[in-house]
């Protein structure tokens, strides 16, 4: 029933590649209509915590404008980590479905991936050695990596801006994220 | 059955990565554990990128949702181990009833905005409290019951590891019924949160061999067209039309799986 049918795939791959991407939700900025539909001062819009920090009487006034700034960082890191990870598994399936498309793949038994294809460091050899399913693997992995990556990154803004509750709180995320990928090899 | 695919991860996008597993094991006769890692792809390429289009727009609570991911974090890692121990059978029923009871709350009416209340000391101690746009510019609010929706989201990481979903109904749930959260900030935090919970699903998932290449690479690419379709449709709502269309979606997504289940497919 579930087959790989190279005919679904359109002929030129640079033409579905361009397909998708027009498609992205992120590619481009979003349009400015729907953004001065919801606010009139699009700037103000990324300011979470500003109002209700004053509001408080709370000091940290200040960190509403790195707040600010954290979000556009994020924004953007998540934007180019699903692009390149996407960009990645498309070019890494387009050649997988050149040699093996005209294979059929049985899903409905359950084998479990050979090893080199659990591993980050076994799928960054196999798409190294020009595996094409680790190719595919590889921008699977790409895509897991980027909500670490932000995780990542928050951590580092909160230690910028001495926030140890937050330096806290998204160590301990990044840990639980590190060991689940890792944690079944120790 | 490429095109199929596709046409699955649009409707994840769309919908929520709870659509796929079901579809892919009742419609297409995958193997569970393999839907399972298919379905985490999608749900993380889905929720990053519709979160970088959100904090763009500012609904997202950056803070709020960095400490939920605790709660998800560890939900997510004990769900995934418990995986191979727990009966899908009994949980997919539980899950349908959960489904159908927060279909239930979320038309239950209250207002948009409750200010009246003072806001959760510990919301105030951890910066948790935000603002965000409205036609009428910028508004704050106010976060309730932190202890109530911590508790729920670590239910909901429990059922994203164990289901390989993304848990953003009960996630809603928790920061739009309990927390009291606007819904659009509800919305936006929980699709910011689901890319780290289940990353960290997927990388039980992956170190077990349940992630295929040939299958989860048609599925992540089909969800763009539907997450760009859902983004869209959730920045022109209006609020009353969204929350409807949520509790539909909800009951479909229940009586499926219970039907999906009853049927053996699972």
């Amino acid at each position: 029933m579930l087959q790989f049918k190279p005919g679904a795939m359109p002929d030129n791959p640079t033409a579905q590649s361009e397909a998708i991407a027009d498609t992205l939700p992120f590619q481009s900025d979003p349009p400015a209509s729907i953004i001065e539909m919801l606010t009139e001062q699009p700037t103000q819009a990324l300011v979470q915590s500003s109002a209700v920090d004053e509001a408080d009487g709370d000091p940290t006034g200040a960190n509403s404008s790195s707040d600010q700034q954290l979000g556009q960082f994020i924004s953007s890191l998540l934007k180019y980590g699903v692009l390149l990870a996407s960009g990645v598994v498309l070019i890494g399936g387009v050649l997988y479905l050149i040699r093996h498309g005209m294979e059929s793949a049985d899903y409905r038994l359950f084998q479990a991936e050979p090893t080199a294809l659990r591993s980050p460091c076994g799928i960054v050899n196999a798409a190294l050695s020009g595996s094409r399913l680790g190719m595919i693997q590889l921008g699977l992995l790409l895509l897991m990596a980027t909500p670490i990556a932000r995780v990542l990154l928050s951590l580092m803004m909160f230690l910028r801006q001495r926030d140890f509750t937050y330096v806290a709180v998204t160590s301990f995320v990044l840990l639980v994220l590190i060991y689940s990928f890792i944690g079944a090899y120790f | 059955m490429d095109r199929l695919r596709l046409g699955l991860g649009a409707l994840t996008g769309l919908g929520g990565g709870v659509v796929i597993v079901p579809l892919l094991t009742s419609v297409c006769g995958v193997d569970i554990r393999y839907a399972i890692g298919a379905s985490l792809v999608s749900v993380i390429a889905t929720s990053s990128g519709a979160a970088s289009t959100y904090i763009k727009q500012g609904f997202t609570n950056l803070r709020l949702g960095m400490f939920l991911e605790v709660a998800t974090t560890i939900g997510a890692f004990v769900g995934a181990m418990l995986a191979t121990v727990v009966s899908v059978k009994v949980l997919t029923v539980v899950l349908a009833i959960a489904l159908l009871y927060s279909a239930y709350l979320s038309q239950q009416p209250r207002p948009e905005w409750s200010d009246e209340q003072p806001a959760d000391p510990l919301a105030t101690q951890l910066h948790l409290n935000g603002a965000c746009p409205t036609p009428d510019g910028l508004s704050a609010y106010q976060i309730h019951s932190v202890p109530v929706g911590f508790g729920i989201m670590m239910v909901a990481g429990i059922l994203s590891g164990l289901l390989g979903i993304g848990s953003g109904a009960l996630k809603v749930l928790a920061l739009d019924q309990a927390m009291k959260l606007p819904f659009k900030v509800s919305t936006t935090t929980s699709t910011f949160m689901i890319g780290v919970t289940a990353a960290v699903s997927a990388g039980v998932y992956l170190a077990r061999g349940y992630i295929d290449p040939g299958l989860s690479m048609p599925v992540m690419l089909g969800v763009f067209p539907g997450a760009l379709l859902g983004a869209k449709v959730l920045v022109g709502a209006k609020v009353p039309v969204l929350r409807t269309l949520f509790s539909l979606v909800l009951v479909a997504m229940a009586f499926k799986m219970v039907y999906t289940n009853l049927s053996g497919g699972l």
